[in-house]
């Protein structure tokens, strides 16, 4: 039974997983599978540059820019991060001007418990809430957030740093923060990994933390870049027959690399959705990689199927 | 110059490049081509496969080097003519072990309990890639290897492990350091503003505007660990020093997806930028093309569909051979795209450096066998053992 996508009316979607499972690629997918459903998204990337392309728009800025119809894209740098919230926090710019250009604080800031991944919170809670003319400016902010070594800082963040600021302003932010965060009507975290020993390894851990620990809503893994089926439902025998027609023939050498890499794929599922117990969505493996063109309409047709799929 | 020169004669491989490109498995494999080639090899690695870390003997983090032993080869079908040892980094336990080596005793406990510093012995930006490197200095330092093999920390980008020494040296930055520590300790908030005035006065703004209480406990950290700086210069320094000792190369592993291959070629700018030069690059699990020798050009006509229909009639009905006619239509578009790519990336290398691929197994690397079979792929021949 494959699993469904629980997006209904989230405000907040956060992509993570390890580096190199195509959390980008599945960003861009789900962004426009939103978009195609009506929805009018932000996507946001977190200080690295993979996402724009995807999106078929080179150069992404720190201010959002329309990149489809009722979608709309921006990077987040923590830095920038940083300068808006002193920006806010003095209202003399001067002060502002000075405290940042001092190299103490820059060190203070980047060694601060939890400080940099609460300005990039506070930067996504802003578009979360912001409102146009009466009306919410999106409906849905999805980040393409990092790798999950610092994902994990990023969604503990309201506890890690609460624990140094109990009162005050930056204690207001956290606390809507963390509400946003483990409310499961208006936000999903997505964990993308691909049929790989060390991604689900870590893909375990990850949901492990973010359930049992930071009991966030958690949506069921996507498994991405899974070897199809190819050769009907027994793969094995109709590869052996093959073999025994026509051995060390080009096509059945790409057929057996073709059969073995799914069987280890599918080892792989297994292995994660007993860990979990819950069944896992799956995206399929592109022999021409994501960048191709119709390679993320594919992914996004997909993922759309899961999100409306009977629960 | 081959890889097996480039190994023959450096004491320190350090194995960089984005995560899941398979830099654990190249390192361990590099080791072992050293050990079988008779030298006293040591493989430090940071997050192997579990079934790998089984393999070379570490059953636990922070278990100090393991020396595999020779029954264990000899069950692989291996006769070493050196060694081989392994070691897993414990990131956490390697920043108390400095502490306790070189914090005095009365301030010990202190910086130890100082909740600041637990926050930045786990999760301070570089403090995990110093630590690999301080491990590395150690290993150089002891005498006991001639090949030290590094796996560098899973960063997305590896360049966090050769810049961590000047990050690190950066933060600990001793004008710093005292201005966070003499305000509160030596003579309160009325010392700071006499230093620094402007400066003095924002933070106190700030930590009244903010409500965020932590800079009481960030300087008590550094008054504790005060003692422990000019030690840590010193290690810097050494650090420096051996990341571009002669001696000490570094090795580029990458896959050839599009991506990945891009942070590698950024990487490989850095390397240069920094001074450390890329020495040589191993492209794992690299999609083989099929090339059909016999009719000189790759596309599949017509004519061979029927061929090998014909060939496999008897065996398997025309839909699976279309399908089939599929698959490979398929991996030959991923494995022409990898080697274009490929093509592309070495064009833009330094001339001289070796780039070895390796193809994308059928089945997992991991155990000692498996390691010395990428030796063919590595060095184009296995180890004379």
């Amino acid at each position: 039974m494959p699993a469904r996508l629980p997006l209904a009316a989230q405000r907040l979607v956060i992509v993570t997983g390890k580096g190199g499972v195509g959390k980008s690629a599945v960003t861009a997918a789900l962004a426009r599978a939103l978009a195609g459903a009506g929805r009018r998204v932000l996507a946001v990337e977190v200080a690295h540059g993979g996402l724009g392309p995807l999106l078929g728009f080179d150069g992404l800025k720190a201010t959002p820019r329309l990149v489809a119809p009722r979608l709309q894209a921006a990077t987040l740098e923590p830095d920038d991060a940083l300068a808006d919230f002193v920006h806010g926090v003095f209202r003399f710019g001067m002060f502002a001007r000075r405290l940042l250009e001092s190299t103490s604080f820059q060190v203070l800031a980047a060694a601060a418990p939890g400080l940099p991944e609460f300005l990039v919170l506070h930067r996504l809670l802003g578009w979360v809430e912001e409102r146009h003319l009466g009306r919410r400016a999106y409906d849905v902010v999805l980040v393409d957030a990092p790798a999950s070594g610092h994902s994990l800082p990023l969604l503990a963040a309201p506890r890690t740093l609460g624990t140094f600021a109990r009162i005050g302003p930056v204690a207001q932010v956290l606390r809507r923060v963390d509400e946003l965060l483990g409310d499961a009507t208006r936000t999903l975290v997505c964990l993308v990994t691909t049929p790989e020993e060390l991604a689900v390894r870590e893909t375990i851990e990850l949901h492990g933390e973010l359930v049992g620990r930071l009991g966030l809503p958690v949506a069921p893994p996507i498994v991405n870049a899974l070897p199809p089926r190819r050769f009907g439902p027994d793969d094995e025998a109709a590869l052996a027959r093959l073999e025994g027609a026509a051995a060390g023939h080009p096509w059945v050498l790409a057929a057996r690399h073709q059969v073995e890499h799914r069987r280890r794929a599918l080892a792989q599922v297994a292995t994660l959705r007993r860990a979990l117990r819950t069944p896992v969505i799956r995206l399929p493996f592109l022999f021409a990689g994501p960048e191709a063109a119709g390679g993320v309409a594919r992914l996004a047709s997909d993922l759309a199927a899961a999100a409306t799929r009977a629960a | 110059m081959t890889l097996a020169d480039l190994v023959a004669r450096h004491q320190i491989v350090i194995s960089a490049g984005s995560g899941g490109v398979g830099k654990t498995t190249v390192a361990a494999s590099l080791a072992l081509w050293g050990a079988l080639e008779g030298r006293r090899a040591v493989v430090l690695t940071i997050d192997p496969a579990r079934r790998l870390a089984t393999s070379l003997g570490l059953e636990s983090l922070g278990s100090g080097e393991r020396t595999i032993s020779a029954e264990v080869f000899r069950a692989q079908g291996l006769a070493p003519r050196g060694t081989l040892a392994a070691m897993m980094l414990d990131q956490k336990g390697a920043w108390d072990a400095l502490v306790e080596r070189h914090a005095p005793p009365e301030a010990r406990d202190r910086i130890l309990t100082n909740r600041f510093y637990q926050h930045l012995s786990q999760s301070f930006a570089g403090s995990y890639e110093y630590m690999a490197i301080e491990q590395l200095c150690a290993l150089a330092e002891s005498g006991r290897y001639d090949l030290i093999v590094v796996d560098t920390p899973p960063t997305r980008h590896a360049l966090d492990f050769l810049e961590a020494p000047r990050r690190i040296a950066d933060f600990l930055d001793r004008k710093i350091i005292k201005w966070f520590v003499r305000p509160y300790f030596s003579a309160g908030w009325s010392a700071l503003r006499a230093m620094n005035r402007t400066a003095g006065f924002l933070l106190r703004r700030l930590e009244q505007a903010t409500g965020i209480a932590a800079l009481a406990e960030i300087s008590d950290f550094f008054s504790s660990m005060s003692g422990l700086f000019e030690n840590f210069q010193t290690r810097i320094d050494r650090a420096h020093e051996i990341l571009r000792a002669p001696g000490t190369a570094l090795v580029l592993v990458s896959s050839p997806e599009e991506q990945v291959l891009g942070d590698a070629e950024y990487l490989s700018s850095k390397m240069s930028a920094l001074r450390m030069p890329l020495k040589g690059v191993v492209l794992n699990r690299v999609h083989a093309e099929f090339r059909p020798g016999r009719r000189g050009r790759d596309e599949i006509g017509p004519e061979e569909l029927e061929h090998v229909s014909a060939l496999l009639g008897q065996t398997i009905g025309a839909a699976e051979a279309g399908e089939l006619a599929a698959n490979f239509v398929d991996y030959q578009a991923l494995a022409r795209g990898e080697s274009l790519r490929i093509e592309q990336f070495r064009g833009g290398l330094p001339r001289g450096v070796p780039v070895v691929n390796v193809p994308n197994f059928s089945r997992d690397v991991h155990d000692l066998a498996s390691l010395a079979g990428m030796h063919t792929h590595l060095f184009g021949t296995r180890a004379a053992a």
